[in-house]
């Protein structure tokens, strides 16, 4: 290859990898890529996705379509895409720095003519200072008899700054990527909880060390509390609904079902670092807590029930939120959730809820043969503390529970990064795009009877068109100009 | 006062309000059945009628939003019934507003008025006018900003693309020979194409911030910014679109071929995030975090 040809290569290659062509089809392919994963269950095992009767196993199996975001493929085409931006930023920082050496249109055919009495040097301060007055200010020009006045920033520049900022994102989920560590924990209450390296998780970044945190956290509490919200009776079918709509029948309100909604739940959570409190906060849905460097987020709760038939002495534990077999009972009972907390109520008031739990039988799916009774949904038991409720004939009664407050936790240097560079993304592109840049350039001709000046202009933005600009600085011209 | 006596009153208040957003839903179907009339046959009366007829029931539509936020005491926007109302009143508001412009062209009308029907109609039939409270996940004080903004987003995308399809339509018939069709010129094309460039360059900034927002809102509420999740991935795919769609217009050459084409694309893949995602989600059984919208 000679060093001719090297230089052609060289120069496709440039034109190539900062050309917008590129961009578009790099985009194009990340969006298959985006399709694929939301068509696939990402994270699934292989095993499991086959024995749930997944398709296209072959395909799957060999393009790894069930972790398609974190295979060679998309990280390689997501790195060309950075190397692509990378190119673009890097070339078009010189074409936007270097605009006044190319010049500009030439003045031929003027936007805009302004006759003034004065002579050309009077009537160019003359026009600078209507310029002045309408905040535009004065750029150097390189043109000669040609002066240049702007307003607002120039838009290359914005274009150019929020590609950087796109790309300098791309740094943040890089750091994410690699030191990022994550988990899940499960606090009993008073029960210190330490995490350990055997928690530190699946999800560890591939740099990042799993040497865990040397504080412990402790639960001082959980709570929760619900709101009062009855069940509208609403109908299902699309006649019945008709006939609400036609003025028939008006909407109403079951109030026989359990009406009560989760509003929140919390957390007193404490931080114990040499066995002393570093420091303690009440965390719920939306409102982590932060310890060097670590967040821990509320993510749920998880309740044990302690039930007792026919009052016997052994205890049975179940979960709530599940179906379980109840060998006394001889049935399988499906519970709900435990309720406790207080409830905020319709008209306003706060009450304690009496805790309770509502179950009942589940029907029996291997009953193909049985007579239809033993396949019939029964009517769910309220089960309350410490009271008595018959349930398939038994008496049956919830002895206590026990809550624990379900959080996960996350260390990622990542985040900050992301949110500096994707805020500044957001801010400089919403400038670029509705925000305005105006560019007037003039010159000033002698004529009989004084001078006139020979305007062109240009706009950027959406809400500033080239025709408003122009009748507003000869409105301005009109009634503004005194000389 | 009493639990039954505050249901009742309650119950009245729905009741109400599901047969106002029925009279909407009618008045935007019939509004889209005369706008085909107009298509079909040309008829100026045909179409003034219905630009009246979307004006009231775009009126009576203000009218529903305020009652909906005055019985639920919340931005009204949380369930999957309120948002097919937000996304048909976004619509239809932001068609008026750039409609006021144009005097002969009534053709992305007929495509918003019958997106705005659809969407009323689909809530009145399927899902329920219960007033749910905000789940936990949802009371942040990112829920109206990122609500608020996509659904902007979404409506500017819906009338772009209401122009690029209609232009596409318009293009069949200037193609054969004729100065115009239903108020598009053969010269003035390269208006429509730029006022729908325009639309998108206004509304991708809200969709970023749509999504930077949610992101930031997950990172929260669940202690990460991004899970592929298929509803953020969606929204991601509409976004990437519209970014190929921006560039690719300021390709020579494909600005009136290929980008019209993306345009489009980016209305379906957004289409995608915001009804899609949940029907696709139940379909190959994907979990989905966002299941508080359906």
């Amino acid at each position: 290859m000679t060093a001719e040809h090297k230089t052609n290569l060289a120069e496709k290659s440039y034109a190539v990898l900062t050309s917008l062509k590129t961009s578009v089809y790099l985009l194009l392919v990340l969006c298959v890529f985006f399709m694929l994963g939301t068509i696939f269950p990402q994270g699934t095992e292989y095993a499991t996705y086959e024995s749930s009767g997944g398709r296209f196993l072959f395909l799957v199996k060999t393009f790894g379509l069930l972790n398609i975001f974190n295979g060679s493929a998309f990280l390689a085409v997501s790195g060309l895409l950075l190397i692509n931006l990378a190119f673009c930023c890097y070339e078009n920082y010189f074409r936007v720095k270097g605009r006044r050496r190319k010049g500009y249109a030439s003045l031929t055919s003027p936007d805009l003519v302004i006759a003034l009495n004065s002579k050309p040097d009077k009537a160019q301060k003359i026009i600078e200072r209507m310029f002045l007055s309408l905040g535009f200010r004065e750029k150097p020009s390189s043109e000669k008899n040609v002066i240049v006045y702007e307003k607002g920033i120039y838009y290359r520049w914005l274009t150019w700054l929020y590609h950087a900022a796109i790309a300098a994102c791309f740094a943040g989920f890089v750091l994410s990527g690699l030191y990022v560590k994550e988990g899940m924990l499960t606090l009993k209450k008073d029960t210190p909880a330490k995490i350990e390296s055997s928690m530190m998780p699946e999800t560890l970044g591939w740099m990042a060390s799993p040497e865990p945190p040397s504080y412990t956290i402790v639960l001082d509490k959980f709570s929760t509390e619900y709101a009062e919200h009855p069940n509208l009776d609403m109908p299902g079918d699309k006649i019945a609904r008709l006939k609400v709509a036609s003025w028939q029948t008006p909407l109403s309100f079951d109030l026989s079902k359990e009406g009560i909604f989760p509003k929140d739940w919390f957390s007193k959570l404490r931080i114990l670092e040499n066995s002393s409190t570093a420091t303690e906060k009440t965390i719920e849905v939306n409102d982590p807590l932060k310890y060097k460097g670590y967040t821990f987020y509320q993510v749920g709760y998880e309740q044990e029930l302690e039930l007792s038939v026919e009052g016997a002495k052994e205890k049975i534990t179940v979960t709530a939120g599940r179906s379980v077999d109840i060998k006394e009972l001889g049935v399988k009972l499906k519970f709900g959730t435990l309720r406790t907390g207080n409830l905020f109520q319709k008209d306003g008031t706060v009450r304690a809820i009496e805790p309770y739990v509502m179950a009942k039988i589940a029907p029996d799916k291997n009953a193909k043969n049985k007579k239809p009774e033993s396949r019939k949904e029964e009517a769910p038991v309220k089960l309350v503390v410490s009271k008595a409720s018959v349930i398939a004939g038994k008496k049956v009664t919830l002895t206590g529970y026990d809550e624990s407050s379900m959080l996960s936790y996350r260390y990622d240097p990542g985040v900050p990064l992301l949110w500096f560079f994707g805020s500044l993304v957001f801010i400089i592109m919403t400038l670029r795009c509705l925000g305005s840049w105006q560019r007037a350039r003039f010159s000033i001709r002698a004529t009989d009877t004084g001078s006139v000046a020979e305007i062109n202009v240009k706009c950027m933005g959406l809400f500033r068109s080239k025709a408003s600009l122009v009748s507003n600085l000869d409105y301005v011209a009109k009634t503004r100009i005194s000389e | 006062m009493q639990i039954d006596e505050l249901t009742l009153k309650t119950a009245s208040l729905l009741t109400f309000e599901y047969r106002l957003y029925w009279i909407v839903a009618l008045s935007y179907a019939l509004s889209a059945l005369i706008y085909l009339a107009h298509a079909l046959s040309g008829s100026k009366k045909a179409a003034s009628s219905a630009k009246g007829l979307l004006i009231t029931a775009f009126i009576l539509h203000v009218g529903l939003i305020a009652v909906r936020t005055y019985e639920v005491e919340r931005a009204p926007f949380q369930t999957l019934y309120e948002t097919l109302s937000w996304f048909a009143f976004t619509a239809v508001g932001t068609y008026l507003l750039v409609s006021r412009k144009w005097k002969d062209v009534h053709l992305p009308a007929l495509f918003v008025t019958t997106l705005a029907a659809g969407a009323c109609g689909y809530a009145l039939l399927t899902r329920t006018p219960a007033a749910e409270p905000l789940s936990p996940p949802l009371q942040s004080y990112w829920f109206e900003s990122h609500v608020i903004l996509a659904f902007f987003s979404y409506a500017v995308f819906i009338v772009s693309s209401a122009i690029e399809i209609s232009a596409a339509v318009a293009s069949g018939f200037l193609k054969r020979g004729r100065q115009s069709f239903r108020g598009f010129e053969a010269s003035a094309m390269h208006g429509f194409h730029a006022t729908s460039y325009n639309l998108v360059l206004f509304g991708f900034p809200l969709l970023t911030f749509a999504i930077f927002s949610g992101a930031a809102w997950a990172n929260e509420a669940w202690g990460r910014y991004w899970s592929w999740d298929p509803k953020e991935t969606w929204s991601l795919i509409t976004w990437t679109v519209f970014t190929m769609y921006l560039h690719s217009a300021r390709v020579p050459g494909w600005s009136e071929r290929v980008a019209p084409i993306l345009n489009i694309l980016g209305f379906v893949c957004m289409m995608m995030t915001f009804l899609g995602v949940n029907w696709l989600a139940k379909l190959l059984g994907i979990p989905s975090m966002h299941v508080y919208a359906v």
